[in-house]
């Protein structure tokens, strides 16, 4: 027992989180901070979203407080026909040249999740050349999903191809965030052959990511292909000194992701490298402010076996050798045969997968309390205090988008209200149309779902004029210069029905929140004859499904 | 084998094939639950059925938890030591040796070797012109706006991948093959370059002529080490600035207000809603 203990014991020691590990969970909780959100069943409004979070974060998560970089990317190049995307643009090109990959190995909720099931104890698929291979999945990917798609639906509709048909941080943070939620039960409505797409992906996703480090980093994240691009100028990061580089490859050998060389566009920069190099060739870059020691032995030159012993054993991937002094520096050692005898590696490399030591325990020197210690401890303060105003701001100051359920449901009498008509004269009254069915559209030109359906309501306008009156209000925080280009290159000013901007009443509330509205979109309100409302729901609308609706009333 | 490797192996092999198992019952109750929808066509979710469904694999999902804690518990009890290897490919070391052979006369295997070499190159030049065909094909489809009309959204990606998924799985595979073929030959080659290598221990000075270019290759890279320090600090320079204007216009021209509209509003088709 006490044996049983004591390795427990040690087990904990070896695999305690590292800081690399630390940073992870914290950037998770930090891009997440509005838990209020998951209890609420409603996301975050506010300006924080601004801002993009460096890695892959879904902004429909109900804890998300930052916009997700790839997302936006898709829909500034959806947006493209109206106006450049360069802020995301920017975002990104400044979150490459600072932390490159580094992002994916520290700061992305995904790569955690991926790396926590990767610790499941079941058989491994090791990297090889044919894994490097599919690893240029991922630009494919990129170029066809989240480029090619969104641009070439940009005069159309908006498409966010990634995010709508393979992203899995979107299925479970944002849907089964807000599936969970009794308030959102309305929203499995909504659920069709998209979702169970998405849902199944993110199963195999899942699954794989147990037997395939970082599956969907390696394979599938264009963020991380897009990252990949500026790996190489990165300022933070992994470097290696040519200098000290004897080539042996153990870094290499030790990586789980499919680099050839350490920093080139497919390493995540997560430093497990740094403690195995036995020539402390790798370091951080700027690593003045980081303390992450090699503390292996260099192998002296006089213990480098000579070049014949290469034509000993025949192997084909035995590395070779020369004196330094004869070859004029080259010394590579060889590790098949007999690695106790050339390189001096710490016990911890030598022993079970200890991703999570993050440190060569063995080997380690005392640590001086210098000025490398007061910069970590200073940084760490700095973070700890960053994430308590976070959680404390959003959970207990900021406002929640609570719904309105006032007058609102099925059977309530729809209050009066008059919008301006939007690119045609006059006004729409709702109080003037007494005696005619009417639907009212909630809508947005950034909503793809949106614009794919509007339509539909201009063709049943078409059947039933004389008893039906449709307005579609964009409720998307937009202003009428904007949508009215928008409505004028789709031909939708010779629509019938009418196109309104919603607007803030005395109350405050717009019609889209008068309605029941929060922060979903396209939302339909059919009211009958009398002006008593029949449906009210979020989600698209098919044709069929509007006609048997709307006859029973007409 | 060692007894505790053999029980950690059969162990990871159950708990392998346990982890597929509880993935087919998430898929297979993903798929229960949009089938058995209460409208018409019997493809509808609802809360009920999906609560109904997911307590169904309830039990089970907690024996896989239980298993997952167990192996754990197992990697403390029978711990096994991971072995390190740097692994260096037959090419990378036929190309180190080549590089530090000295000039000479050709021999048989300096021959052999240099056909194999020049094998590689065409297999990858073959890939090369494959990937590129395969890009330019895709390219024009995926760039031609008469298949992205919109109509109707989904059948048109499905035409989408039916055209370009062809290319990119062929692209793939060629590239797997020819990194079959590299391997293979790249072992050839080494076993001529070893013995070539061999030779140079005990050859005179006149030795093997092998690749006229590797020494100026040489010096090439070392130029290029020299200009690296500032190259990166260009291109550094060049990267921020150009972020630094982007953001700022962008923050100007109201495109930071398009990412703040689109994140504070639930994209139900980013999520599956729609």
């Amino acid at each position: 027992m006490k044996k049983f203990f004591g390795k427990v014991k040690d087990w904990f020691k070896r695999h305690k989180p590292s800081k690399r590990r630390l940073i992870q969970l914290y950037a998770a909780l930090l891009y997440n901070a509005n838990i209020k959100g998951f209890l609420s069943g409603s996301i975050y409004k506010g300006g924080s979203k601004y801002l993009c979070v460096p890695g892959l974060n879904c902004y429909s998560c109900p804890g998300a407080v930052g916009a997700c970089p790839l997302g936006a990317l898709q829909n500034a190049l959806a947006a493209s026909g109206t106006r450049a995307p360069t802020y995301v643009f920017g975002i990104i090109i400044l979150f490459g040249l600072i932390l490159g990959r580094t992002i994916c190995g520290f700061l992305c909720p995904v790569g955690l999740g991926q790396e926590l099931l990767y610790k499941i104890k079941t058989p491994k698929l090791k990297k090889s050349r044919y894994t490097r291979i599919f690893s240029y999945l991922k630009y494919v990917i990129l170029l066809v999903l989240v480029v090619a798609i969104p641009l070439m639906y940009a005069q159309v509709l908006p498409v966010p191809g990634f995010c709508k048909y393979i992203c899995p941080a979107g299925t479970f943070g944002g849907a089964l965030g807000l599936l969970v939620h009794p308030e959102n039960a309305d929203m499995f409505g909504m659920l069709g052959p998209l979702f169970t797409w998405k849902f199944v992906l993110l199963a195999a996703f899942c699954v794989a990511s147990v037997f395939i480090f970082r599956f969907f980093c390696r394979f599938f994240c264009p963020l991380g292909a897009l990252y990949g691009f500026f790996n190489r100028f990165a300022l933070i990061g992994v470097k290696l000194d040519k200098n000290k580089c004897t080539d042996c490859g153990l870094c290499v050998a030790h990586c789980k992701m499919d680099v050839k060389r350490v920093g080139d566009h497919e390493c995540i920069n997560c430093g497990e490298c740094i403690s195995v190099c036995p020539a402390k060739a790798l370091s951080w870059k700027g690593s003045k402010l980081f303390i992450r020691e090699n503390t292996v032995d260099p192998v002296p030159a006089e213990e480098a076996k000579p070049l014949g012993a290469l034509l000993k054993g025949g192997s084909a991937q035995t590395a070779i050798e020369e004196p330094a002094a004869a070859a004029g520096g080259v010394v590579l050692t060889e590790v098949e045969t007999a690695p106790a005898e050339a390189v001096r590696l710490p016990e911890t490399v030598q022993t079970e997968n200890t991703a999570d030591s993050g440190s060569c325990a063995a080997a380690k020197p005392k640590k001086k309390l210098g000025r490398g210690f007061w910069l970590q401890f200073a940084a760490w303060a700095a973070a700890l205090a960053l994430l308590l105003g976070a959680l404390l701001y959003y959970n207990v100051f900021a406002e929640s988008g609570k719904r309105y359920t006032e007058g609102n449901q099925v059977g309530d009498l729809c209050a009066d209200f008059t919008l301006d008509k939007l690119g045609k004269e006059g006004e729409f009254a709702l109080s003037e149309t007494r005696g005619k069915v009417v639907i009212i559209n909630f809508w947005a030109t950034w909503c793809g779902p949106c614009v794919a359906e509007l339509p539909h309501f201009e063709e049943l306008y078409r059947k039933y004029s004389e008893e039906l009156e449709v307005i579609a209000v964009d409720s998307g925080n937009e202003t009428a210069s904007a949508v009215l280009p928008f409505l004028e290159a789709r031909g939708w000013l010779d629509y019938g029905i009418s196109f309104a901007m919603d607007e803030e009443g005395e109350d405050g509330m717009n019609l889209f929140r008068r309605l029941g509205g929060t922060d979903s979109l396209p939302m339909t309100v059919v009211l009958d004859r009398e002006g008593v409302i029949v449906y009210n729901s979020i989600g698209s609308v098919t044709y069929e499904k509007l006609e048997e609706i709307v006859t029973p009333c007409l | 084998m060692k007894k505790e490797e053999k029980i950690r192996l059969y162990y990871g092999i159950f708990l392998g094939i346990f982890t597929v198992a509880v993935g087919i019952l998430f898929i297979v109750q993903a798929a229960l639950i949009y089938y058995g929808g209460d409208s018409p066509d019997g493809k509808n979710y609802t809360r009920e059925i999906a609560g109904e469904k997911l307590k169904q694999i309830l039990i089970p999902l907690c024996f896989y938890i239980a298993a997952v804690i167990a192996g754990f518990v197992l990697s403390v009890v029978f711990p096994v030591t991971a072995k390190l290897k740097a692994k260096r490919s037959a090419g990378e070391t036929a190309a180190f040796l080549r590089r530090r052979l000295p000039i000479g006369e050709p021999t048989e295997e300096f021959l052999r070797a240099k056909k194999w070499e020049k094998a590689r190159w065409g297999v990858r030049a073959a890939a090369l012109c494959v990937c590129l065909a395969a890009g330019i094909a895709s390219a024009v489809y995926l760039f031609d706006p008469v298949h992205f009309t919109g109509e109707d959204l989904n059948p048109e990606i499905l035409r989408m991948l039916q055209n370009v998924l062809p290319w990119v799985g062929a692209a793939f595979l060629f590239v797997c093959g020819a990194c079959l073929f590299d391997g293979i030959a790249a072992k050839r080659e080494l076993v001529d370059v070893k013995t070539l290598t061999a030779k140079k221990l005990g050859a005179p000075q006149n030795g093997f002529v092998f690749d006229k270019l590797t020494d100026n290759c040489e010096s090439g890279a070392q130029t290029v080490l020299r200009h690296e320090k500032w190259i990166l600090l260009g291109v550094r320079l060049a990267l921020l600035v150009a972020g630094l204007t982007l953001l700022f216009v962008g923050i100007f021209d109201g495109g930071a207000n398009d990412v703040l509209i689109k994140a504070i509003n639930i994209c139900t088709e980013c999520i599956g809603l729609g």
